[in-house]
């Protein structure tokens, strides 16, 4: 017999000496505080949100029987900043053109968070890109100071050489210090769903971003090393190495520090596609319910080759919740086609076409800190493009 | 006194508690942190609830213990081979839980509601009725979740490939 007294005592007394000996992180009051009152995703624990930022999107596909079925998309950030991102010029304002258009609703409690941009499936038997198949183009990192600690985002955009798949939850990536020590590992969870591997060929780009939390007194990271297979450990050598930063604070901290190394997910498009526009939402920064919310999308297609509007694209547009803010999950979608009609037959090289949207915002929960998306899709096929708009406050 | 300053005069007192229950769940620093905060971000719409519970302390442990049970995103920690552990430890199954390795990879098997039931119960001294409360559940359940998480991890540590052959020969250690 397996002396169960003493077991059992044993196990009561290390899982209490574990719970009081742990170490409380520093400023756990202060950062817990924070990031429940602040009107913004708690600090240090969700991505950071730029403007020009692809995110979270819902999107509602209304089938006949009138069951609405719910998918939240999202589509990692494009890159600002990419060499070959100029300034798209600016066009007139498509106007709004609401035949066509269908509005759903959607109401749950369930916890729903965002899915990525959904990448062209890899076949069965492709092969994991390495990174000898990956070069990159660009990379643009961000810090966002919040009192003793920092949200530091790195965006990336790589083209490849070769066919071959990548996680579309994301790539996996660690940081380095000067020394090419590795200094943090990946810790993100896996809530995404969809395809898990994404199709990449021959001079596609992959989009993707990662962030970490950087805790007082950490050094700062001066390379990010990616890998595009999931297996770290003892791939250092063959990872894609990125220079972030020069050692901008001592070399005076601990592993500790540096949280969570976090994928944002990972789009794979080509040039010319739908995929390859970045959707910048210009929407109110409150909204009333029941009310009419007019909002502009501005397309921009910051790359060097066209992107056609012929066929039409498909999209849809909600004003949903973000459920970071708050328990429940409203959702009021409306699909169509944008108003090609009205617009030029082609996005141009490092150009932009916005156009006007006008949607009905329902029985919005009081509580809701609810935003604009946008996906946009060529017919009959997965979401290509997606943006999202800044979080609105509801009023009576 | 506001929700924002009934908020911070709560986390001022429990936060450490709250921190050291989502610790024990998730056996990682900074997933406990983040338990603790979204727990906290769901509950701030109604703090008055909170507030008016007769111990906002038990009722944001409860919510928090829920989230914990019901949230499959959260991953599990990446700990490390329970045999691989054992290689160069001395063959003692009561040594095998002072260490905190050792007893996150014992109780890893187990479901969520067992480890929160025994956390509640070792960790926090409830007794059943209390931790049947906080699991929503019959304190007949909270029995049989105890019970059989104990006997889980008894099964789990003498299974192991080094575990002691001896070990059903040892007696109560003095």
């Amino acid at each position: 017999m397996t002396d169960i007294p003493q077991f059992d005592a044993d196990f009561a007394r290390s899982l209490a000496a574990a719970g009081d000996t742990v170490s409380i992180p520093s400023g756990l009051v202060d950062r817990l505080a924070r990031g429940v009152l602040a009107p913004r995703p708690p600090v240090g624990r969700r991505p950071p949100e730029s403007p020009r930022s692809h995110w979270a999107l819902p999107l509602l596909a209304a089938a006949a029987t009138l069951v609405a079925v719910v998918t939240t998309v999202a589509v990692s950030a494009r890159l600002t900043g990419h060499p070959e991102q100029a300034r798209p010029g600016i066009s007139a304002v498509v106007p709004w053109d609401p035949a066509g258009t269908r509005v759903s609703s959607s109401t749950s409690t369930t916890s729903t968070y965002a899915l990525f941009a959904q990448n062209v499936p890899a076949p069965i038997g492709t092969r994991a890109c390495v990174a000898a198949d990956l070069a990159l183009v660009s990379s643009k990192s961000e810090v966002r100071s919040q009192g003793d600690s920092d949200d530091e985002t790195i965006s990336y955009l790589l083209r490849s050489r070769s066919t071959c798949s990548v996680n579309s939850r994301g790539l996996s990536g660690a940081l380095a210090d000067a020394q090419g020590h590795l200094i943090a590992r990946p810790t993100g969870r896996d809530f995404l769903t969809g395809p898990a591997t994404g199709l990449v060929r021959p001079g596609e780009l992959i989009s993707a971003s990662t962030w970490w939390y950087r805790g007082p007194g950490a050094a700062r990271p001066t390379r990010f090393l990616l890998f595009p297979t999931n297996s770290p450990a003892g791939l250092v050598r063959s990872a894609l190495s990125i220079t972030i930063f020069g050692n901008l604070r001592p070399d005076d901290c601990c592993e500790s520090s540096l949280l969570k190394v976090q994928s944002l997910g990972v789009s794979v498009f080509a040039e010319g596609s739908l995929g390859s526009l970045t959707i910048t939402i210009h929407s109110p920064l409150t909204v009333a319910r029941n009310t009419n919310v007019h909002f502009t999308a501005e397309l921009s297609n910051p790359f060097d080759k066209s992107v056609s509007l012929d066929p039409c694209p498909g999209f849809v547009a909600s004003i949903h919740t973000v459920l970071f803010y708050t328990g429940h999950f409203y959702l009021r979608s409306m699909t169509g086609r944008l108003n090609c009609a009205q617009a030029p037959a082609v996005i141009g090289a490092h150009s932009s076409v916005t156009f006007a949207f006008v949607l009905n915002s329902g029985q919005l929960p009081l509580d809701a800190h609810p935003k604009i998306s946008l996906s946009l899709m060529d017919p009959g096929q997965p979401v290509t493009s997606a943006g999202g708009g800044p979080i609105m406050n509801v009023v009576p | 006194m506001n929700d924002r300053d009934g908020l911070e005069a709560f986390l001022s007192a429990n936060a450490e508690p709250l921190f050291r229950t989502a610790y024990l769940l998730t056996r990682n620093s900074v997933e406990a942190e983040e338990l603790v905060q979204d727990t906290l971000v769901r509950l701030f719409p109604t703090w008055d609830k909170v507030m008016a519970a007769e111990s906002p302390l038990a009722y944001v442990r409860r919510s928090l213990t829920n989230r914990f049970i019901s949230d499959r995103r959260r991953a599990r920690n990446q700990d490390i081979s329970l045999s691989e552990h054992h290689q160069s430890r001395s063959p003692d199954v009561a040594e095998l839980v002072t260490d905190h390795q050792t007893l996150w990879q014992l109780m890893r098997p187990l479901s969520r509601r067992q480890q929160v039931a025994l956390v509640l119960r070792h960790f926090h001294g409830l007794a059943d009725i209390e931790i049947a409360e906080e699991l929503g559940c019959r304190t007949a359940t909270v029995r049989s979740l105890i019970s059989r998480g104990m006997a889980s991890m008894r099964s789990v540590a003498l299974q192991s490939p080094l575990a002691p052959p001896h070990a059903e020969s040892r007696g109560p250690r003095s």
